[in-house]
């Protein structure tokens, strides 16, 4: 993941034949991830209900490389205009219009949810996996990578263990389960539908996430738009940019 | 070949329209708003006005507020407008409807008008243009709106442009909107200068119990002199009110009454750190002449007193302690000095009633003055010194998993709360000229509170509570506090139904047990917003 933002990648030359290491294909997918100086993703997030309804929040997140975020809300109406600016890993703010007031948000907030989904605030702001873990490659065939990540030492994550399926033509996760020390799957992503979506980068089409602590609760994301190396400036990403809300 | 009329007309109309289609193409709208209902229902409260012979609402009107009763029945559709011009300019309105859901009919010739029998009001909370990149790195914005400045939660001593809407406890201090001028300069990074001009001062909105704090016979006079205080609860004994009028005294539309605001905001050691200067006036008006007329009417007349503040405020993450928010944030204020010019009309002149100070003490330590009716002038009571005083938020919130965030603040001077020195209550079923109890008027207070997120977010139990904490010096001191728990339902989309209850506890004698603070209330709300 932490995915979904970084889910676009540069259609980058994988010499198939080559005697890798767990840590290089993980090197090849945080590279993959993070090949695009800035991004504008239109998308669309579904809350699946057991009784089978479905939320649906709009939303609009722009990215600039490496950790700059903002995140516009377009819908439903009680998050219109509701924005997420993220600095840095450390510094985070919030714009709630009916408050007209931007406040600075401890970043305990990445334990939350992103809106009563299954995604959280980490999920959206964490796009490399090689600083936070070691990578074991336990499988490879022609199409694809297995491999089996390890929490580092001195790192702290919800996850201490991952498993990912990687696919060789876009070097993008298609799956990535998140498992406790014990090993004991918490959570599961699926990738579907890459495509090339801009200027040889790969996108998936949708991201899929299911909880298992919350009886296999899903939530999927659905990429509608999708703008890279468009040259958005610094301007963008601050508080005042959150405020005027364009 | 000759044009003929027709094609003339053409022209003109392609001439005149074509560019304007031009020009319109490049605006952005964006429409939203929310529509609400909300039902309320009192519980154990004081009435207002109270039936009598003398009451000013006649009786009976569904505006008043009975002990047990229907406290809130309204209706609301909010609209909100947004044009925007690439990202030069932005114009914003924002327009709340309301009905009140109560008929103000007292006679037949109200009946037969509709905002009576129906009555409603309009709210502007924003009607204001942005005009962005005005000079290199300036914005202004000009119209109707709403500057908040601090990072506490909810209580802001910094935040002084616009007054609050205190008519509803569930708005916790909701800000006015004003017309105002302000303009934003972000010099470099994070600096942002921020210059605020108000040209006119909008009062507070007041709950509709207030008036009790003025109107009740056996209140204590608001100085701050113990022996001044005696002597007039003395007066109101020998020659009891049998009416209190309240008058005001709204400051001039004049440049002189201009409110000015200015803020330096930046990063500092990670945190966000910002200082700032206000000069106006408080929102909520003070007490300031009392005059005695015959027959038992007296007219008190109250004002807004000017003040200059001088804030600061901080807010953070700490990452040792997995991601707590905290905040800081104070102001130091240096007020007006109001004092309490006290007439008696009943002879038929205008004779002030002063004080003369003896220069010796009683055996309190409270000072000794000698009452002068008619002149020469001496002292008056001081209602609020001049004496600079501290009101200050600290706080901190944590979200401890998917389900549960706390929040835990200290505040030091509610959102009420104005000027150094006493205040005090009249004691539970006292008679004018009793003794009081009094306590210091900035009070300390602990505010907490946790939401729990279930079933997606779709439901929210949350539970908040703010209680004052006694300080040394005050007399006999009560345990009052307010509590507010609230199930929130999101049944769709952008669609809400609430319940919960807004509770006042403490004796009449207390900050929040006072009536004039309002009732407990139990509510039930509804809302589809788009």
């Amino acid at each position: 993941m932490k995915l979904v933002l970084a889910a676009f990648c540069t259609l980058v030359a994988v010499p198939a034949g080559a005697a890798e290491t767990g840590a290089d294909v993980l090197a090849k997918v945080d590279q993959a991830m993070n090949s695009f100086t800035d991004g504008t993703f239109e998308s669309k997030l579904l809350i699946r209900e057991p009784n089978g309804q479905a939320r649906e929040i709009g939303f609009t997140t722009y990215q600039k490389v490496p950790d700059k975020r903002l995140v516009r809300f377009s819908s439903p109406g009680d998050l219109k205009g509701m924005g997420v600016l993220v600095e840095n890993k450390d510094t985070m703010y919030v714009y709630l219009p009916g408050f007209q007031k931007v406040r600075r948000v401890g970043t305990h907030v990445k334990n939350q949810t992103f809106m009563g989904s299954d995604f959280s605030y980490e999920d959206m702001s964490q796009t490399r996996y090689s600083p936070t873990y070691d990578a074991k490659l336990v499988k490879a065939d022609d199409k694809s990578w297995e491999l089996e990540l390890t929490v580092k030492g001195g790192q702290e994550t919800e996850y201490p263990k991952v498993r990912m399926w990687v696919d060789k033509t876009a070097t993008q996760p298609t799956k990535v389960q998140f498992a406790d020390a014990a090993g004991k799957v918490l959570k599961t992503e699926e990738y579907e539908g890459y495509h090339i979506d801009d200027a040889n980068h790969y996108g998936p089409a949708k991201v899929r996430v299911t909880d298992h602590r919350r009886n296999d609760h899903k939530s999927e994301i659905v990429f509608i738009g999708v703008k890279l190396n468009s040259g958005l400036t610094d301007d963008l990403f601050t508080q005042r940019s959150l405020v005027r809300g364009h | 070949m000759r044009p003929t009329k027709r094609g003339l007309l053409v022209a003109v109309a392609a001439a005149v329209l074509l560019p304007s289609a031009a020009v319109r193409a490049d605006v952005e709208l964006k429409f939203g708003g929310q529509i609400a209902s909300d039902i309320r229902y009192r519980l154990g409260g004081e009435e207002t006005p109270p039936a009598g012979p003398n009451s000013v609402v006649p009786f009976p009107s569904q505006q008043r507020l009975l002990k047990y009763g229907f406290s809130r029945n309204e209706n609301l559709i909010k609209a909100q407008l947004t044009l925007s011009i690439a990202d030069r300019v932005k114009a914003v309105a924002d327009i709340d409807f309301y009905w009140y859901g109560y008929s103000d009919v007292n006679d037949i010739q109200a009946e037969t008008l509709h905002e009576r029998v129906d009555p409603y009001r309009l709210e502007a909370n924003a009607a204001y243009v942005d005009i962005y990149k005005l000079l290199p790195k300036l914005d202004l914005r000009i119209g109707r709106q709403v500057v908040v400045w601090g990072t506490a939660d909810k209580f802001n001593p910094t935040n002084n442009l616009n007054t609050l809407d205190l008519s509803d406890p569930l708005l916790f201090g909701k800000a006015l909107a004003n017309n105002m001028v302000r303009a934003d300069w972000n010099p470099f990074g994070d600096v942002i200068l921020t210059a605020v001009w108000v040209p006119i001062f909008r009062p507070a909105q007041l709950p509709r119990t207030a008036p009790i704090a003025v109107t009740e016979a056996n209140r204590p006079a608001p100085v701050q002199e113990q022996y001044i205080r005696s002597t007039l609860g003395a007066f109101a004994q020998a020659m009891p009110p049998t009416q209190i009028n309240v008058l005001t005294m709204q400051p001039d539309p004049s440049i002189s009454n201009s409110q000015v605001g200015v803020r330096l905001a930046g990063r500092l050691l990670g945190m966000d750190a910002s200082v700032s200067y206000y000069h106006g006036r408080w929102g909520i008006p003070t007490p300031a002449w009392a005059v005695q007329k015959p027959n038992g009417i007296v007219d008190a007349i109250v004002m807004w007193p000017k003040m200059d503040v001088l804030g600061a405020d901080i807010a953070g993450s700490i990452e040792k302690l997995k991601g707590l928010g905290y905040w800081v944030e104070a102001a130091v204020f240096f007020p007006q000095k109001i004092t309490y010019g006290v007439y008696n009309d009943i002879y038929g002149g205008h004779d002030p009633i002063t004080f003369e100070p003896k220069g010796t003490k009683d055996a309190s330590g409270n000072e000794e003055f000698q009452t002068h009716i008619m002149g020469p002038e001496f002292q008056r009571g001081t209602v609020i010194p001049s004496t600079p005083f501290l009101k200050l938020a600290a706080g901190a919130d944590f979200t401890w998993n998917k389900y549960l965030y706390s929040n835990l603040q200290y505040v030091y001077g509610f959102i009420d709360e104005f000027g150094a020195g006493r205040q005090c209550f009249a004691r539970p079923n006292s008679m004018p000229g009793d003794d009081p109890r009094c306590e210091a008027r900035i009070g300390h207070y602990l505010v907490l509170g946790s939401d729990l997120k279930l079933f997606s977010d779709q439901l929210l139990i949350r539970f908040f509570g703010a209680f004052k904490v006694p300080q040394i010096g005050d007399q006999d001191p009560r345990f009052t506090a307010v509590l507010f728990p609230q199930l929130a339902w999101a049944v769709w989309d952008a669609t809400e139904i609430s319940l919960g209850a807004f509770v006042f506890l403490g004796p009449r004698d207390s900050k929040f047990g006072d009536p004039a603070a309002g009732a407990s209330e139990i509510f039930m709300k509804a809302r589809f917003t788009y």
